[in-house]
Parts: C-alpha cells; structure tokens; sequence
C-alpha cells in the first residue's frame, strides 16, 4: 500500500510526461510544410513570363499586341490566330513532356478587352491555380495566365 | 544509516536526476534548433533557386534593350557571347547550376558541376527571347538546374 505522498508523486510525474507530449505535439504540428509557399512563388514568376513572352511574341508577319488590338475591335481571325498561338505554346509550361489533355489543363490564358465591353476571350481549362499579374497592353486591353499546380 | 545521511543521498539523487533532465532537454533543444536552422537555410536556397527564373532574364548581360532602355526579354545575342564565357564571377553566384536557354538552339547559359552529385532538381519557364537579327521576338524556355550532393 502506498501511502499519500507517493500517490501525490506518482500523479505529478504523470502530469509532467502529459505537458512534454503536449509539447512535443504542438511543436510537430506547428512545423509547416516546407516548400510550399516557394513553389507557388515559382508558378507565379512562370505564369508572368509566359504572359510576358506571349504579349510581345512576333507571330506570323505581325506581333501579338496588334493581333490583340485587332481581336478586341472584333476580327475573329486575329482571335483566333492569336488563341491558336497560345494554344500550340501551352506545352512550354511543362517541365517534363505533357500529353494534350494535360498540357490544356495546365494552364488557362485570358484576354479581357480594355473598351468595358465584357469581351473576355480565353484558351486553356486550368481554373484557380497561380494567377499571373495582368499585363496591361498600350491598347488598354489585359492579358492573363493562370497557371494550374501539378 | 542515520535519518541526515538518507536525506543528503536523497538530495544528491533528485540533483543528480534534475541535471539529467537538464542535459537531455539542452540535447532536445540544440537538435531541434540545428534543425530549424537548416530548414530556414534549405527555405532560402530553394526560393534562390525559383527565384533564378526571373533572375537571370533580368541580368545586364543578357537583357534585351532599347536604346538603353531594358526590356523584359532575353537578347538572343548577348545570350550566345554569354555561353562561351567561362567567368569564375558566375560560380559565387549561380553556385552548382547549369542553366540553359532553348530556343531553335539549346544555348548553355553557365554550367558548374560538382564532380559528384546525387541527383538534379530542375524548374523551367517560357521567357521572351529578341532576335536582333530579324527584329521577332519569339518563345524560349529557360531552363535552371540545381545539382543535388
């Protein structure tokens, strides 16, 4: 039979082994998930350059600004040479070879129309994802890239 | 023994016991704190990394410009004199890298490889490449790779 004072002991040593696992939990937990936060850093600097590239690439005998210039003032063909241009570069993105239904997925380009028409025009099914920053065009009109985490 | 002695022995045990408990909660310490350190130091090398992406089209040597005036695109140009330089200035910044540029050619850009290596990490990115040769801007992939040891 154990008398009081070891009883009392027995049952601070019990609370003194609950508070380090508490603490050891806490600490376990606390630790967030490295890496993460980088590599979102990483989508949005790729979305952005590829928004970049896509804003000032030469295509065909004319450059994407004027196509989209063209496009936002209603000529479907340069819409949809200029979507088509998009399209065929979607498979940049990857860093290792994509199938098509992957690189479509990848990523989504929007053209907003700077006239507040509405007129958005987009190529790509990756919603949500890293967005890149608008580039805002001397037309007024805006290009953007979201870009989908694999 | 005397009731004193059994006192003095209890004392040296719970001293001997709290400074065991000291020195294991100093070890836990010191191991959880080199641990935070190298995650911080890992966090930082990887975001140097990512970072390189926009880094390097944004360098001097290589940055496409008008009339002085810096553009965001890669100089297909500066980009081919800058592959064959073999500046040692390069390796205190890129480190254990190799970086290349892929237009219609695969341009390498800085290569520094350690003479042995686990693995390599690799990030790319589409860039805007200037052809001052015939005035078209057109769609690279910069390519950044990060040896493992």
């Amino acid at each position: 039979m154990r008398n009081k004072g070891q009883v009392d002991m027995m049952g601070l040593v019990v609370i003194v082994v609950l508070l380090v696992l508490i603490g050891l939990f806490s600490l376990f937990f606390i630790a967030k998930t490295p890496g993460s936060e980088e590599r979102d850093v990483y989508y949005s600097l790729k979305a952005y350059n590829f928004a970049n590239a896509l804003s000032k690439a030469s295509i065909q005998n004319t450059n994407a600004e004027s196509l989209i210039l063209s496009c936002c003032e209603g000529d479907g063909g340069s819409c949809s040479l200029l979507l088509g241009f998009v399209e065929d570069n979607f498979y940049l993105l990857g860093e290792y070879p994509l199938g098509d239904s992957e690189v479509i997925k990848s990523a989504k380009f929007e053209l907003i129309c700077g006239d507040y028409s509405g007129v958005t025009m987009s190529r790509g099914e990756c919603e949500g994802g890293v967005a890149s920053e608008s580039i805002i065009l001397q037309s007024g009109d805006r290009i953007r890239l979201n870009l989908c985490r694999k | 023994m005397k009731r004193g002695q059994l006192q003095i022995q209890e004392s040296i045990f719970v001293v001997f016991i709290f400074f065991i408990i000291l020195m294991l909660s100093m070890i836990v310490f010191y191991q959880f704190e080199t641990r935070n350190i190298n995650g911080i130091k890992d966090e930082h090398d990887e975001n140097l990394f990512y970072h390189l992406i926009s880094y390097v089209p944004s360098m001097p040597e290589l940055q496409c410009s008008r009339i002085g005036i810096g553009d965001e695109c890669i100089d297909l140009s500066k980009a081919r004199a800058f592959g064959f330089m073999n500046d040692d200035y390069y390796k205190g910044i890129f480190g254990y890298k190799k970086i290349i540029l892929e237009v219609s050619e695969d341009i390498v850009l800085y290569n520094w490889e350690p003479n042995t290596y686990s693995g390599e990490r690799k990030i790319s990115s589409p860039i805007s490449v200037y052809d001052p040769n015939n005035n078209k801007f057109i769609v690279g992939v910069l390519e950044v790779y990060m040896y493992e040891e």
